[in-house]
């Protein structure tokens, strides 16, 4: 239970609907912008520094936040994706400019070695306090998805902010391990964290919190909450939040998810739209036969538990098949495109040129979405009343990819927003960058 | 605080030493089916108080084992979390008796151990209990189970558990498939599970506490129509390991005493989930409950929900060590969800983490698991024939894998010559020290060495 | 009460018609179901062209509105009903002539919602009637449909506001899904899905395999299917059989919530603390009261299903697990009885060359939205009772409640 020192820490005049209002004005700016790139930081030494910042809410609060800055830049929340070769030999040098002694660890890093420690924390070197500087090196032994974060104080630093994610890439292209199970045409992020805020406040005006009464209350995809989640990478309106969470792909396209638990809380990460496979988890192939079989041990499901400190890969693929009717909105004679079952009338995904046996009710029944495109067809667009829809300009599917503890949906007290995004299927042909 | 992996008594030395892996398993269940003594265990629920980091003292119900096996008697020191029950390899037969001297009715169950012909309790279409109950203060009941399966449960009270288990009524229960070391130079060790071959085992038994309640059962202030009536409000503030929390001064977790195969049997008595994740390492995941896990997941971090019991395997092998760690032996076990490392609302390190050092009983700070000669401090790890038998344990000078007369010719040979080989004591020559040493490893094979 | 509401929810929909009559549209419930003469949702013609054309057409009703339950709490109360909430839901009206729906469903939803069970290969027309609520005039939210799960779903029927459409005060918008993957599935409201999921607008959805309808006799590879045998999923090899199954959905309700949105006052978000946990929209001991409850504001019966399992020694039992909980992970136990789960995610548990991750334990995880096949295979369980509930104790609890919560009963009959 939350107790009555609420109030003087957020700056939140939205109410509901304008926070819907926020949330369809955001995707304005999606258009052109999502990427099927991780951003981050490549090569293997990187310079972290860290030290306080504000990160801003969905809501429109600002929170005092602890993060890990690269090159002297702002903090971050999450820190730098470090994104690395299988084989690099990895220095990470910390800078402190935080009044507390501060470290990284990197779970599933074997050898770490540590230089020029200030002092030993619980689970690293430390760098002292205001201006400490400590050094990590490790080889890269091992691909896959992986995080990293304070060592020190943990209980209240990892909720401070100090969390970053690791991609270690292997040596085949497009491929998430070295086998060619984990193939992938889009790979995209996702680093999932939440905050209380009353502990931020009493940090920032140096109490000490009690920890155990800890309720989140902002809940983010790559350091942003929805809907600011939509927004493309690196929005100067956001400068401690550099990453977007907005996902693109075409129909039959491999998706990799990367999805890390960063946070102190678990989450049930939803996929609307189809099933996802896990490939891995821990930066370790799921397999029958380790080392040999690839990644062919994992589950299919439409909800994934995030647990902290543990990482995720799985693969997405929307076919839009076996649906009774044809979403692409073929006529009967079009050619196929699709997929060569849609076309064979002898295969069970016999749906080419079948159309929606429902008819859709008139307008006036009917609430819109932002990105409803007016149509139910792949990248078609169909009538919509004047100031409806309008925010997806190429007849994408839209799907919200999502927190399932519901609760999560909001910023503080305001719904919608919290742990949620987008993945885009756009039709064949739309570009993505 | 101590916790210590603990050795399991070899029962039968030959049968790891002469028969394969598969064979080994057979044998032994049949060999110690013959031998086999039914488990029986006598227990008593009662109260006890735990004292935390900031000084509470939470009043606690716990499970004492009985002292003299006499339940007409109150004895026996009753902790949190209560004994480890342990049912030895090809017993399928578990008894307990229990004493219950706590003023509510209170039981015993084992998570995924039926026991045989209990009965539930219910009162106004409500169960109370899921099994038979022994009286308040000083009622008796006896559990029997007939098919105990081998691996890693809890159990607890299986009375109002949302209270009981809460107060701190539970353990763990442990059961082997095969005792005793399939390999050397293990000094214990067993199978837990088909094919899980360990060579020491550790308990890590998490728990909570909200004080809120315990101060209320305490008072008598709990129950319908008391100050609390339900356990629905409930926010703890103290994490346990086996029974308490990280404190400044904590003693860490000694292993690597036996070997390279460390099986840590994860439990959780606690309400909430628990993330264990040990620092730099990958452990196989081979239980969920006690059943075998298909294929095993290769993970640093286990999910270890309420009620749930995992299994896994820790491979503790030099190779894997990072460097300072295998000078200085000590890492990190922290649960994940690290709002709850701490005490209450004491800033710092608490709650539930812990930390392994790893064993160098000869002291010369190099950590047994990469020691090239345990039981004798050799520091320099002088190994002149490269066999990683280190020299100070190596008198196999022929490398035939035993000391005897074929080596003394070139024992002598080296203390003629020179030879680096016999400077066993490596102190820059062959003399009379090392013949000395040579007469003491006579007469066996070379070793002990952990890198072989 | 409920006569004056549902004339007001005509007023409004009278108003409705009036504005946007220039379009054509008549404000009534109109439902879509192929065979289907009189507009109740059920198929009477079956030589109806249109059913001919979707000969595997099954067609359902439901409204989206709000109600009235009661929680398990008797102890507190006193009385044969524990705390009454207010609530959204869903209710069946298949089979109710179309100018009696709003009648019927005003103030009348039902937790969890109408139990939906396909086959693999039916033709889903669900029509989604909104028929307001009656208690909050000053709402007018839409609703949806979102079914949990489905595979390559199309934006258009995800029932997800934000990228579709969703049904207004009056209105029906007709669902039309191919049952394409067998398992366990649920849904729920998707609008504003916060506050309506909290309110209870979500139910239990599962898919019954093709494989139950094979011939007599077909070989699984080595398995004997016989006419009647059911399995959880296409399994090839009978590994999913089972004799009984039960869905058991978890849920869980904030009251303060509740009562904020029944005195329409500011709506708890932050605060949102769940403290009544059920299964099957129950607390226990309510959890294995064979009986539909009447709700204690207007009598309707809205908590119709319950979950008591029930089976013979011997049996293979299925338990349909999900959790539309929008606060809380659960962990379900089943400490004497194990269960080999035998599907998560609507799909069999196995890997991509055909491996079996299927695995025995005796509890699950579940967050909101998870679901598991469980199979509880009862040989070697002698008669009695036996139980099935959260180790997250402190949620056996009906709110102040002791011994309630996330709980039912095993019922193993000789």
């Amino acid at each position: 239970m939350k107790t009555a020192t609420d109030t003087a820490l957020r700056h939140v005049s939205a109410l509901r609907r304008i926070g819907i209002s926020i949330l369809m004005l955001a995707g304005l700016l999606i258009g052109g912008t999502a990427q099927a790139v991780i951003t981050g930081t490549t090569g293997v030494n990187f310079n972290l520094t860290a030290k306080e910042g504000y990160v801003s809410m969905g809501d429109g609060a600002t929170i005092y936040m602890w993060g890990y800055a690269l090159n002297g830049g702002p903090a971050q929340l999450p820190g730098p994706t470090l994104i690395v070769n299988e084989g690099d030999v990895v220095t990470v040098t910390l800078t402190n400019d935080l009044a507390e002694a501060v470290s990284i660890t990197f779970p599933g890093q074997a050898d770490v070695v540590t230089t020029g420690a200030d002092s030993q924390g619980y689970l690293a070197g430390e760098a002292a306090a205001s201006g400490g500087e400590v050094t990590y090196t490790f080889t890269a032994s091992n691909p896959g998805t992986y995080q990293y974060h304070s060592g020190s104080n943990v209980a209240l630093q990892i909720e401070m902010g100090l969390a970053g994610a690791l991609v270690v890439r292997p040596n085949a292209m497009n491929q998430a391990y070295d086998s060619p199970s984990t193939a992938f045409h889009q790979e995209y992020l996702f680093f999932l964290q939440e905050m209380d805020p009353h502990i931020h406040t009493a940090v920032e005006a140096g109490e000490t919190p009690d920890l155990t009464n800890r309720q989140a209350q902002y809940w983010m995809i790559n350091g942003r909450s929805g809907p600011d989640t939509f927004f493309a990478d690196g929005v100067p309106w956001l400068p401690n939040q550099p990453y977007g969470a907005m996902a693109r792909t075409h129909p039959n396209e491999k998706v990799l998810m990367r999805v890390v638990g960063a946070g102190l809380d678990l989450h049930p990460f939803h996929t609307h739209g189809q099933n996802f496979r896990v490939i891995a988890r821990d930066g370790r192939m799921r397999e029958t036969i380790p080392g040999l079989s690839g990644a062919d041990a994992g589950i299919s499901d439409f909800t994934l538990t995030v647990a902290p400190g543990q990482t995720y890969d799985a693969i997405w693929s929307w076919e839009g098949k076996n649906l009774g009717w044809d979403i692409f909105g073929h006529a009967p004679g079009d050619p196929c495109e699709a997929s060569a079952e849609e076309c064979d009338p002898a295969s069970p995904y016999y749906d080419h040129g079948k159309p929606i046996p429902v008819t859709l009710p008139e307008q006036q029944f009917l609430t819109f979405g932002g990105f409803w495109s007016g149509s139910p067809f792949l990248g078609q667009e169909g009538a919509l009343p004047p100031g409806e829809g309008g925010l997806n300009l190429d007849g994408g599917f839209f799907y919200m990819w999502h927190s399932h503890a519901e609760e999560e949906l909001c910023n503080y007290d305001i719904f919608p927003g919290g742990m949620m995004t987008m993945m885009i299927v756009e039709a064949p042909g739309v570009p993505i960058p | 605080m101590i916790i210590r992996a603990r050795e399991v008594e070899t029962v039968s030395n030959f049968l790891s030493k002469t028969v394969s892996l598969a064979l080994t398993s057979v044998l032994a269940l049949a060999f110690l089916g013959l031998e086999a003594n039914a488990a029986e265990y006598w227990l008593r629920a009662g109260t006890t108080t735990l004292t935390m980091p900031d000084g509470a003292v939470i009043d606690m119900w716990g499970y004492g084992e009985d002292a003299d096996q006499d339940l007409s008697t109150v004895d026996g020191i009753v902790t949190v979390p209560g004994p480890e029950i342990t049912v030895p390899a090809g017993d399928t037969t578990l008894t307990i008796h229990l004493r219950n001297d706590l003023p509510v009715a209170s039981s015993l169950m084992i998570t995924g151990q039926p026991a045989d012909g209990t009965t539930p309790t219910f009162e106004g279409g409500r169960v109370m209990s899921f099994s038979d109950e022994a009286a308040a203060n000083g009622g008796t009941v006896t559990y029997t189970w007939s098919n105990v399966r081998p691996g890693t449960f809890l159990y607890a009270s299986a009375t109002n558990p949302a209270v009981q288990v809460q107060m701190g009524l539970y353990g763990a229960m442990v059961g082997l498939l095969v005792d005793g070391p399939l390999c050397e130079p293990s000094p214990g060790g067993g199978t837990a599970y088909p094919g899980i071959i360990f060579d020491e085992d550790l308990t890590l038994l998490f728990s909570e506490i909200d004080p809120a309640l315990h101060a209320a059962v305490a008072a008598d202030d709990y129950g319908p129509g008391k100050g609390t009536t339900s356990t629905i409000d409930y926010n703890p503030k103290y994490f346990l390991i086996n029974g308490a929390p990280k404190e400044a001064g904590s003693n860490p977790v000694e292993i690597g005493t036996g070997g390279d195969r460390l099986l840590i049997r994860f439990l959780n008595a606690g309400l909430q989930t628990a993330i264990p994740v040990i620092q730099g390492f990958y452990m196989n995941i081979v239980a969920d409950d006690g059943y075998p896990t298909p294929y095993p997941a290769e993970q640093y971090s286990v999910m270890l929900t309420a009620g749930k019991t995992h299994d896994a395997i820790f491979s503790l092998e030099c190779s894997n060590l990072p460097e300072p760690m295998a000078s200085t032996g000590n890492f990190a076990l922290y649960d994940r969800r690290a709002h709850r490392l701490t005490n209450n609302d004491m800033p710092g390190d608490g709650g539930m983490m812990t930390e392994f050092a790893l064993l160098d009983q000869d002291g010369e700070s190099i950590v047994d698991i990469c020691d090239n000669c345990l039981g004798v401090a050799n520091a320099n790890q002088v190994d002149t024939d490269g066999d990683l038998y280190g020299n100070i344990c190596d008198a196999d000078l022929n490398n035939d894998q035993y000391v005897d007369f074929g080596d003394v010719g070139p024992m002598v040979r080296a203390f003629i010559w020179q030879e680096e080989n016999g400077d066993l004591n490596s102190d820059g020559s062959v003399n009379f020290g090392d013949i000395a040493r040579f007469l003491d490893l006579y007469d066996a094979p070379p070793g002990p060495s952990a890198l072989k | 009460m409920k006569r004056v509401y549902g004339v007001a929810i005509k007023m409004v929909l009278a108003s409705l018609a009036l504005v946007f009559v220039a379009g054509g549209a008549g404000a009534d419930v109109y439902v879509q179901c192929p065979g289907d003469t009189d507009g109740d949702g059920v198929i009477d013609d079956f030589t109806d062209p249109e059913l001919l054309a979707h000969p595997n057409a099954v067609c359902m009703h439901i409204t989206g509105g709000d109600g009235f339950i009661n929680m398990a709490d008797t102890t507190v109360t006193g009385g044969a009903r524990g705390r009454q909430l207010y609530m959204f839901g869903f209710a069946d009206v298949t089979g109710v002539p179309p100018l009696d729906v709003i009648d019927e469903g005003t103030t009348a939803a039902w937790y969890p919602g109408p139990l939906i069970e396909l086959d693999e290969g039916d033709e889903f027309y669900l029509s989604l009637t909104n028929v307001g609520m009656a208690r909050r005039p000053d709402l007018d939210d839409p609703h949806t449909v979102h079914w949990h799960g489905y595979a390559d779903a199309s934006p258009a029927f995800d029932g997800l506001p934000d990228v579709s459409i969703s049904i207004h005060m009056g209105g029906t918008l007709t669902y039309y899904y191919q049952a394409n993957e067998p398992g366990t599935y649920m849904y729920h409201c998707h609008v504003e899905a916060t506050e309506h999921m909290q309110m209870g607008m979500l139910a239990n959805l599962y898919v019954n395999a093709a494989q139950n309808d094979l011939p007599d006799g077909t070989n699984l590879n080595g398995f004997i299917h016989h006419t009647g045998y059911e399995y959880a999923y296409n399994d090839g090899d009978g590994s999913t059989y089972y004799d009984v199954d039960f869905p058991l959905q978890l849920s869980s309700m904030d009251p303060e919530f509740h009562d904020a949105s029944e005195s329409t006052q500011p709506l708890p978000f932050a605060l949102m603390n769940d403290t009544y946990a059920m299964l099957n929209g129950r607390g226990y001991p309510e959890t294995v009261n064979t009986a539909e409850l009447a709700n204690t504001e207007n009598g309707v019966v809205s908590q119709r299903e319950n979950a008591l399992v029930e089976a013979n020694v011997g049996d293979k039992v299925l338990l349909r697990i999900s959790n539309l909980s929008i606060t809380e992970y659960f962990t379900l136990m089943s400490p004497q009885i194990p269960m080999r789960i035998v599907g998560t995610g609507a799909r069999e548990l196995r890997g991509t060359g055909g491996a079996d991750l299927s695995y025995l334990t005796n509890s699950v995880n579940l967050g909101g939205g998870e679901a598991f096949d469980a199979i509880l295979d009862t040989a070697d369980v002698a008669p009695g009772t036996y139980f099935i509930y959260t180790s997250n104790l402190n949620f056996l609890s009906n709110n102040t409640e002791e011994r309630g919560g996330i709980m039912t009963e095993i019922h193993i009959n000789p």
